[in-house]
């Protein structure tokens, strides 16, 4: 399935590499444009809906605004307002994008679970670092040797020759699937929380609160039930991320956009799951 | 070659578009995800459809003969999918947008950071034992 190196020939990503560059970022500079006319074309609307409403039934919309409001009120230190997302396209758009020119630009998969893995167990990981630096350190020269013996007691002499005029001998390298220290995926997650803070301070603000809004207050409290169900949730996601071998970024996006059979599998295995417990969860505890 | 410090410096870059990227989208908001599940706003849906369309896309365009991730099929990957949508339902969240949730001021999703942790070390222990496969790509 992957060729590492090409025989002959300009590798075709080298080739598409900048015109790739180029639309992802084309890609953003339309998402943020986009972003704008979306919310220009949002407002008027909300507020349509709200005359319409008016329009028919006063009578109700006041007793639902009474309900609303008694309802949100004490709720309302997590609901921020006014909360808009961005519509499925724009969303579709970034993420797909983004999917591509990560591993454009960074030759690894989209994998957060990954990095995840990498950093609760580092130790392992600097083990690993430690020993790839030690084959290093024992100096090319051995390793040389031992892969030069290797050859031709496999393919005899001819195949140095080969191996000498044999094109993009560079090129595979870089085309490997490149790894990362355990501080870069450390920092790799931070800075997706970090993205996530600037995006919820640019729309709305931050407001601290002790659920994870109305919905999930209404299903578990926030009490100790609420941590509880959390731990013991978050225990689910992080054994079975780790048994299937990915989360929705690894299988879902750069998985299934590449057809992976596993990936498919999986996808299809947690978002199954995931609306039979959510139907469950409305059904029982709503 | 790539070096350490630009790798460092590109990741972080990511790291921040894509926290950025889920925010705006809803997938740190326990409402939008649920609503997802049930069938009551299928925006998130054809987010979802809308990525792994254009990914596939970028695939082809790209990677010709290759591909970005390999991942086969692995005793795990119905009971490890299982175990994660039940956990996704209940928490809304994925391990992508558990620290947004910290970050954007829900203080009990500690407790999920904090589950994902202790599920992935439960299951590095339990691995020798009884799960003796790989299971792909990015080991």
């Amino acid at each position: 399935m992957i060729r590492l190196t090409q025989s002959g020939g300009v590798n075709p990503i080298e080739r598409y590499r900048a015109p790739g560059l180029a639309l992802c970022m084309y890609a953003y500079v339309a998402m943020f444009v986009g972003t704008s006319v979306a919310h220009a074309g949002q407002n008027p609307m909300h507020v349509a809906v709200a005359e319409t409403h008016s329009d028919t039934s006063q009578e109700s919309l006041s007793g639902n605004a009474a309900r609303g409001t008694a309802e949100i009120a004490p709720a309302s230190t997590s609901a921020r307002k006014h909360k808009t997302f961005w519509p499925w396209w724009l969303g579709a758009l970034a993420l797909g994008s983004l999917t591509i020119a990560f591993w454009s630009v960074l030759r690894m998969p989209l994998g957060v679970s990954n990095s995840w893995d990498k950093v609760c167990f580092w130790r392992r990981e600097r083990e690993r670092e430690r020993l790839k630096a030690g084959v290093v350190n024992a100096g090319p020269d051995r390793v040389q040797d031992a892969l030069l013996a290797e050859t031709l007691a496999q393919f005899g002499p001819g195949a140095l020759d080969q191996a000498v005029t044999a094109p993009a001998a560079s090129g595979a390298k870089r085309i490997a699937n490149q790894t990362a220290p355990v501080a870069s995926h450390l920092i790799f997650l931070v800075m997706i929380g970090a993205g996530g803070v600037i995006s919820a301070l640019l729309n709305g603000g931050i407001s601290m609160s002790f659920d994870l809004g109305p919905e999930h207050r209404a299903y578990f409290g926030d009490g100790v039930l609420l941590w509880l169900v959390l731990f013991l949730g978050g225990a689910a996601t992080g054994f079975g991320v780790r048994l299937g071998g990915g989360c929705n970024t690894g299988h879902g996006l750069s998985g299934m956009g590449c057809l992976q059979v596993g990936s498919m599998v999986t996808t299809a295995s947690f978002f199954g799951t995931a609306i039979l417990v959510s139907l469950l969860l409305e059904w029982v505890l709503g | 070659m790539m070096t350490v410090t630009r790798q460092r410096i590109y990741l972080a870059g990511f790291g921040l578009v894509l926290g950025y990227c889920l925010e705006r989208i809803g997938f740190a908001s326990f409402n939008e995800v649920h609503r997802l599940f049930v069938f009551a706003d299928f925006r998130l849906l054809f987010t979802f459809m809308g990525a792994v369309a254009i990914t596939m896309a970028g695939c082809l365009l790209f990677a010709r003969g290759r591909t970005l991730t390999l991942r086969p099929y692995h005793k795990g990957s119905i009971a490890g999918g299982i175990l994660f949508g039940a956990g996704w339902a209940i928490t809304g969240t994925c391990p992508t947008a558990a620290l947004i949730y910290v970050g954007i001021g829900h203080v009990p999703a500690l407790a999920t950071v904090a589950g994902i942790v202790a599920g992935m070390f439960v299951y590095h222990r339990l691995k020798p034992r009884f799960f003796r496969w790989s299971t792909g790509g990015c080991e």
